[in-house]
C-alpha cells in the first residue's frame, strides 16, 4: 500500500475495518467506547528492510487493540473473539498478520474492559 | 583513516534499466575465485585459473503489481533465457559496478503469516567493470 504520510497508513487500516461492529480509532482514545478497535503503533514501530536511502521506505508494525465490555467473563471473551475474527477478515490483502495476544482485563476510568492485541505489518513508502 | 561504515541501505542498483530499490532487501555481488595449487619440487605454487561472479538478490515479491519486477523477470527468462540483462550496481556513492546477468525464473508463493519473498541467484556473464571515484 502507498500512502503519503504514515498517518494515512493508520487511517487506511481504520477505513478497512470500519465495517466491523465496533468504534474504530486510528489513535489512542482517551476514553474508548466499547466495543472498540484502536490502531496503534507496535514495537518496533518502523523496520528498515529495503536497500537505498533515496526514498523513505519502511515496514510499519501496528497493533489493533480490540476491547469489549467486561461484565461476564464468558460472554466478554466470546464477544472479543468474534470481534477479533471480524477485524481479521476485514483486512485487505497486503497486510502481514502475525499473532493475536492473549486477552487482558484493563480499567479505563471507571470502565472495566477486556482487550487483546492483533499484530500486523504493512510496507510504507513516502510518495510525496 | 577514520572508520568507515557503509550499510546495505547504501546500495542501489538497476537491472535491465529498472530500479529495484523498493523491493530488494539484500543485494550482493560475489566472486568464486578458482585457484589451482601445484606441489612442485620447489614447494607449493599457486595459479589463479578462473573467476565466476554471481549476483544474488533477496526481494519482496510483487506479482500482480503495476510494473511488476517479478513478472518482468519471468517474461525475460521465458522469452530470452540466454540474453543477458545489464546491471548497474552501486555499493556506495563512488563505487559502481557494471555487469551483465542471465535471467532466472522467480519463485512464487510463501508462508502464510509473512510477506512473499524470493532469492534470485543470477550468473554474471564475464567480469564486472568497476568505477571507483
Amino acid at each position: 500500500m502507498t500512502a503519503n504520510t504514515i498517518a494515512d497508513t493508520r487511517a487506511a487500516i481504520k477505513s478497512a475495518i470500519a465495517s466491523v461492529a465496533a468504534n474504530v480509532y486510528d489513535f489512542v482514545p482517551e476514553t474508548p467506547q466499547v466495543p472498540f478497535a484502536a490502531v496503534v503503533p507496535g514495537s518496533p514501530y518502523m523496520e528498515f528492510e529495503t536497500i537505498s536511502k533515496t526514498t523513505f521506505r519502511c515496514k510499519l508494525n501496528y497493533v489493533i487493540s480490540v476491547g469489549v465490555a467486561y461484565f461476564s467473563n464468558s460472554a466478554a471473551l466470546g464477544n472479543l473473539e468474534e470481534l477479533t475474527k471480524s477485524i481479521v477478515q476485514a483486512l485487505p490483502s497486503g497486510y502481514e498478520l502475525s499473532v493475536v495476544e492473549s486477552p487482558t482485563v484493563n480499567t479505563v476510568g471507571t470502565n472495566t474492559i477486556l482487550t487483546n492485541d492483533i499484530r500486523l505489518s504493512i510496507r510504507y513508502e513516502q510518495t510525496s | 583513516m577514520a572508520t568507515t561504515v557503509i550499510t546495505g541501505r547504501d546500495v542501489t542498483f538497476t537491472l535491465d534499466a529498472a530500479s529495484y530499490d523498493a523491493q530488494v532487501t539484500s543485494a550482493v555481488l560475489s566472486n568464486e575465485h578458482t585457484i589451482e595449487v601445484f606441489q612442485t619440487l620447489d614447494g607449493r605454487a599457486y595459479k589463479a585459473l578462473d573467476d565466476q561472479w554471481t549476483f544474488t538478490v533477496e526481494l519482496l515479491a510483487d506479482w500482480g503489481a503495476s510494473g511488476s519486477l517479478f513478472e518482468a523477470m519471468w517474461a525475460d527468462c521465458e522469452s530470452a533465457p540466454n540474453t543477458t540483462l545489464a546491471v548497474s550496481f552501486t555499493a556506495a556513492s563512488g563505487a559502481v559496478f557494471a555487469f551483465n546477468v542471465l535471467p532466472v525464473f522467480p519463485s512464487a508463493g510463501g508462508a502464510a503469516p509473512g510477506a512473499q519473498t524470493d532469492t534470485w541467484t543470477m550468473t554474471v556473464v564475464g567480469t564486472p567493470t568497476e568505477t571507483f571515484s
